[in-house]
């Protein structure tokens, strides 16, 4: 729900800090808890804007999320995550956006000697084949320990803006099957349905087995209902081999049917499903842990269109280890496609020093540098490279943070970026 | 009032089955909260809890080097877990529809969390959206959450 959007969304606002009010002055929910968090976010960096060049970017963020009811056992609670922002220059950089916009606010209902939990109001469905925010409401239940189900209607917040699109409402559902934590199979269902037709429909199969010798088969499958074809098919094996962390999965998007081509769908993806490419990816992850606070951990993508019939690669490697209070890590990735535009080099090294030293047993020190060398030049420029350091500190038994970062940057878009960033964390 | 009577019993029989199937059945529900274990591990549940139990396979919800990229499959099927450490607002910092700042610069110091899109990754999107755009799409598939994509795109 933008800010200064419709009067139903304001209604909506209204009824659930009514709900708020009453929760808080009825006297049988005197065991009422409030766990309050603000992120307030200083930044300033220059933009090249309709104006004038390198004109001065000065937005100025405040981040509050805040749950207040019955947090830790059975009751009602509410729950909010909402951030707004002004622009303290005068740049005009961020005349198209929306000043602020409400993430999440919701009434939630637990009831464990049923098993139901319920929501009302906008909140993020994670439901099988759904991960979309909706405004409306969201039931779950496991009745039986090895049957449950859940299910949502109402607004999908994502095109309460889309130009073009009126009316629209959203529901779906999923069932489970689950034996103890042998094996679960689910099934799920999503509609998104307007006036102007070009509907979103999918039908979701997901599936997870536990296998003999600690090791596991997971995955999900989705249909486009309105194609008639399956949008992806994502299934992976995990399994030890002593210490080594081993996981090959296999992926297969049909552009056909995952993406969306109607006002539904975000423009730059509409023309996706005309190409009818299918995509192949093959691939594994072996992560090795060591005692001593030391993972390691390579993967490895083989990418396989059908229709452009070329091939793709991308190995990755990963390194962190702990040396006293400090964590220390490096990353190496290669992707290497058949043309030269497709293909770069990543590598990335980070330092986090956490509570380093007796006297400053409540600050923290970081630091990352990401270098990017490209096979083929970007407007002319062959690679780019980004650099932090950071510092913090914790106040009034760590309740309070004041954090700092600066950043650089230089690459094909900007030839030298520098950006500061103060953050400053409530914890109530 | 044949109709009526059939369409109590529909009702009612579903009903009292949920209830009844319901109150019977026990240690089903996890805590809202998980319990304040000072000085232990908390990313690494294997640390103190088997490998597998009940209704859960601890041994999934580790957080391992990877876990950032590999957490969905878990966190879609048994969300309630994660909500015992992470509030719905932890989530939002990558999967909110309207978060405006990059994951790294809401959260520009927490450089060991492998945050999407660190460092200039405005040249680096061009070769990982024609090499795989699904999960491009996945979060920036729609009228909301492909502003950052319209200056350029349309």
């Amino acid at each position: 729900m933008l800010i200064n959007s419709n009067p139903f969304k304001n209604f909506t606002i209204l009824l659930l800090f009514s709900v708020s009010f009453l929760l808080y002055s009825v006297p049988v929910f005197s065991q009422s808890s409030f766990d309050f968090r603000s992120e307030t976010i200083f930044s300033i960096f220059e933009r090249d804007t309709e104006k004038q060049s390198d004109s001065l970017v000065m937005p100025i963020y405040e981040y509050m999320q805040f749950d207040f009811g019955n947090l830790e056992g059975d009751g009602l609670s509410l729950h909010f995550n909402g951030w707004g922002r002004i622009d303290s220059g005068d740049s005009g950089f961020y005349k198209d956006d929306p000043d602020g916009a409400v993430l999440y606010a919701f009434l939630e209902y637990i009831n464990s000697s049923l098993n139901l939990q319920a929501r009302l109001g906008r909140q993020k469905i994670v439901n099988g084949v759904t991960t979309d925010s909706v405004e409306g409401i969201w039931i779950s239940s496991t009745p039986i320990p090895w049957l449950g189900f859940s299910a949502y209607g109402g607004l999908p917040v994502a095109l309460q803006s889309a130009e073009d699109r009126n009316e629209d409402i959203t529901w779906g559902a999923r069932m489970f099957h689950r034996l103890a934590a042998y094996y679960e199979v689910g099934l799920s269902y999503k509609i998104i349905t307007g006036d102007l037709g070009e509907d979103d429909e999918r039908l979701g199969v997901d599936l997870f087995l536990s296998l003999p010798g600690r090791a596991s088969l997971s995955g999900f499958s989705s249909q486009n209902l309105v194609t008639g074809g399956w949008g992806d098919h994502s299934y992976e094996i995990a399994f030890y081999l002593n210490d080594l962390y081993v996981k090959p999965f296999y992926q297969r998007i049909s552009y056909e049917d995952f993406f969306n081509s109607g006002s539904i769908s975000a423009r730059p993806f509409r023309f996706l499903s005309d190409t009818g490419e299918i995509l192949n990816l093959y691939g594994g992850e072996v992560t090795w842990q060591f005692s001593g606070g030391l993972d390691i951990s390579a993967k490895y993508n083989y990418y396989d269109y059908q229709i452009r019939e070329e091939t793709a690669t991308y190995f990755g490697g990963l390194l962190n280890g702990s040396v006293g209070k400090a964590l220390l890590g490096a990353e190496i990735g290669l992707m290497d496609g058949e043309t030269a535009e497709n293909r770069y080099m990543l590598t990335r090294t980070f330092f986090y020093w956490n509570r380093p030293l007796k006297l400053l047993s409540k600050g923290m020190f970081t630091g990352d540098i990401v270098y990017v060398l490209y096979d083929e030049k970007i407007f002319n420029k062959q690679d780019s490279l980004f650099a932090s350091l950071g510092a913090g500190r914790r106040f009034l038994q760590d309740k309070l943070e004041l954090r700092f970062s600066g950043q650089y940057s230089s690459g094909p878009f900007f030839d030298s970026d520098l950006r500061a960033i103060v953050k400053v964390i409530l914890n109530l | 009032m044949k109709k009526i009577i059939i369409r109590l019993v529909c009702s009612i029989i579903p009903i009292s089955l949920f209830l009844a199937c319901a109150i019977l059945q026990t240690d089903l529900a996890a805590p809202r909260i998980h319990p304040d274990q000072e000085g232990e591990d908390l990313k690494m549940c294997t640390s103190c809890h088997e490998t597998s139990a009940e209704t859960i396979v601890y041994e999934r919800f580790n957080h391992t080097i990877r876990f950032a990229e590999d957490h969905g499959q878990v966190a879609k099927k048994q969300g309630v877990f994660c909500n015992m450490c992470h509030k719905q607002r932890y989530c939002d910092d990558c999967h909110g529809v309207r978060v405006e700042l990059k994951p790294a610069d809401k959260n520009p110091i927490e450089n060991y969390r492998r945050m999407p899109h660190r460092g200039d990754y405005i040249s680096r999107h061009v070769i990982d959206a024609r090499v795989n755009p699904a999960p491009c799409y996945r979060c920036h598939g729609n009228f909301e959450t492909s502003r950052t994509c319209r200056p350029c795109h349309g």
